[in-house]
């Protein structure tokens, strides 16, 4: 058999399609089927327990054996594409919402959403201050194209649940209270304080206005929304936004 | 500019002496080690893990070069792999080399990929012309793009081919030969193999080119029962065993390489990996009787 072909096959098995062991010429101590056993094992075993550091909440939600079965699942239908597995978890959350096992818990991909933000924004070293100099230095023609900037790693979500309540929740090991019927609004964004990563709830105004920023509308544009300035300088001194673009780079 | 890169500017590439004795440098301990700066000869990190510029482990590792020489130990190239040569991997692994300028580059004999699936393990190969070319040409281009010579390390296998038609030795002095490549030569990973496969491990060393191996691995495996017998796990989670520790003593008489202790799963503490870095110093220099092998 060409290297390719074997290649393949012993591709397929891992991925539990179907394929002739026989045919691979496999020898060794035991039964060709528990010898491949080992390194399927071994291989789900591996991003499993990649994807339970990931996403502790969605672990500590479903418990062990949902999460294995959710893991392999992701794993046969989303394989991994790139030889580092840093960033294999950012389908996670896609993936859970998309799968009929989950329905019975609607905010679970929302949760995981949550969990690999705050894996990424953890993952942030360094957070640039916003460039107060900068600004100060632009013509009136850069500022009609202003746009300001948020962090990559920035997480914005407008939830049908109360998911930073269940979410921090989860992480305290304590969901009583937790009013399962209230929207809400979120953001969770990298931070140098506490835990590298700063989350709490916003008010409508707020989600839309950071919204605005983050699909890139103009200072014009923004400068319509209510309270412009007043959410400008909050978010600013929170770090959410801390940076601009007059398209001219 | 971070530290490293001005280091590297001062600086070509780190060196690690054949006596050396090392610690594969795991997260669990970045803060001891960032804070205690502990007795050590070289460390040596999992390539992918740095990848990130911008990364903490990053950092990390900024810090600690300026303190340890390096290794970078790869995991994700594939060499084995019959797909072509991941060019962003390779540019990212050229990046972080440039960067630190380590002392020792390794991969493994292993692929991890197909058709753009990747495995995230270390499969095995036929030991086959065809698996050697493929091989030799895909470590030549990787070579020839680092601008390095790599070290290329024998795996553990819990399987063999009936197609192969040389012996993993035969194999990996050919790479050698072709690729003037240097060789990592895992003890833990032989002794393994020639348990679950039936090898002898003493023919292994002897068939082995001396002069290629240029980093020796030690480290602990698990026995796992299954139904229809007992097989030998490579798990990097324990500390290194008797026969491994045995295998290490004859060796050194005939091969003078830097060593390492590499620790994976079940991580302990740092304090147990400087243990066993010290032991294998013992045993380096011949302090520890057979009857002393723990």
């Amino acid at each position: 058999m060409k290297l390719a072909d074997l290649q393949a096959q012993f591709s397929r098995h891992l991925l539990h399609q179907p394929v002739d062991l026989s045919a691979l010429n496999i020898t060794g101590p035991l039964p060709v089927e528990q010898l491949m056993s080992l390194y399927r094992n071994n291989f789900y075993v591996s991003l499993t327990d990649y994807l339970k550091g990931c996403f502790p909440s969605v672990f500590a939600l479903v418990g062990e054996e949902f999460f294995e079965q959710l893991a392999k699942a992701f794993i046969i239908q989303r394989p991994l594409v790139n030889a580092n597995i840093e960033l294999y978890g950012a389908g996670f959350s896609p993936f859970i919402d998309s799968v009929e096992q989950t329905r019975e818990l609607p905010y679970l991909a929302g949760v995981a959403a949550l969990d690999w933000g705050f894996d990424r924004a953890k993952a942030v070293v360094e957070i640039a201050s916003f460039p107060f100099a900068e600004l100060g230095l632009l013509s009136e023609q850069q500022q009609s194209k202003l746009r300001f900037q948020i962090p990559a790693e920035t997480l914005l979500i407008a939830s049908d649940y109360p998911l930073l309540s269940i979410w921090q929740g989860v992480r305290k090991q304590c969901l009583e209270g937790v009013d399962m019927q209230s929207a809400e609004y979120l953001i969770l964004h990298p931070s140098q304080q506490d835990e590298g990563a700063l989350y709490y709830s916003l008010s409508a105004a707020q989600y839309e206005f950071l919204l605005a920023v983050s699909r890139g509308d103009t200072l014009d544009q923004l400068a319509e929304i209510a309270d412009f300035q007043q959410q400008l300088n909050y978010f600013i001194g929170n770090t959410v936004i801390n940076g601009f673009t007059t398209g001219d780079e | 500019m971070t530290q490293a890169s001005s280091r590297v500017e001062n600086s070509q590439s780190q060196s690690i002496s054949k006596n050396a004795i090392g610690i594969g440098l795991r997260s669990p301990h970045y803060q001891q080690m960032l804070a205690e700066r502990p007795q050590i000869d070289w460390l040596e990190v999992h390539s992918e893990n740095f990848f990130n510029q911008s990364s903490a482990q990053r950092q990390v590792l900024d810090q600690l070069a300026l303190d340890y020489p390096l290794s970078f130990h790869g995991i994700g190239l594939s060499l084995g792999s019959t797909d072509p040569l991941n060019k962003q991997h390779l540019q990212q692994m050229k990046a972080l080399i440039d960067c630190y300028q380590p002392a020792l580059i390794s991969e493994h004999l292993s692929w991890s990929s197909s058709n753009s699936r990747y495995f995230n393990d270390l499969l095995p190969v036929p030991y086959t012309e065809e698996s050697l070319g493929i091989f030799c040409d895909r470590l030549n281009q990787v070579q020839d793009f680092l601008g390095r010579a790599l070290l290329v390390e024998n795996p553990t296998t819990y399987l063999a081919f009936s197609d192969s038609s040389m012996q993993e030795w035969e194999f990996l002095n050919e790479i050698h030969r072709r690729c003037h490549c240097g060789l990592l030569l895992d003890l833990n990973n032989i002794y393994v193999n020639s348990i679950n496969l039936g090898l002898d491990a003493k023919v292994y060393l002897q068939q082995i080119d001396i002069a290629a191996v240029q980093e020796i691995h030690l480290a602990g495996f698990t026995r796992r029962q299954l139904e229809n017998g007992e097989i030998l796990i490579d798990t990097h989670g324990s500390r290194v065993s008797k026969a491994v520790w045995q295998l290490f003593r004859d060796f050194r008489h005939r091969c003078s390489a830097p060593a390492l202790i590499e620790w994976d799963s079940d991580i302990p503490a740092l304090e147990e990996l400087l243990s066993q870095a010290e032991l294998a110093k013992q045993h380096q220099q011949g302090v520890v009787s057979k009857e002393q092998l723990p």
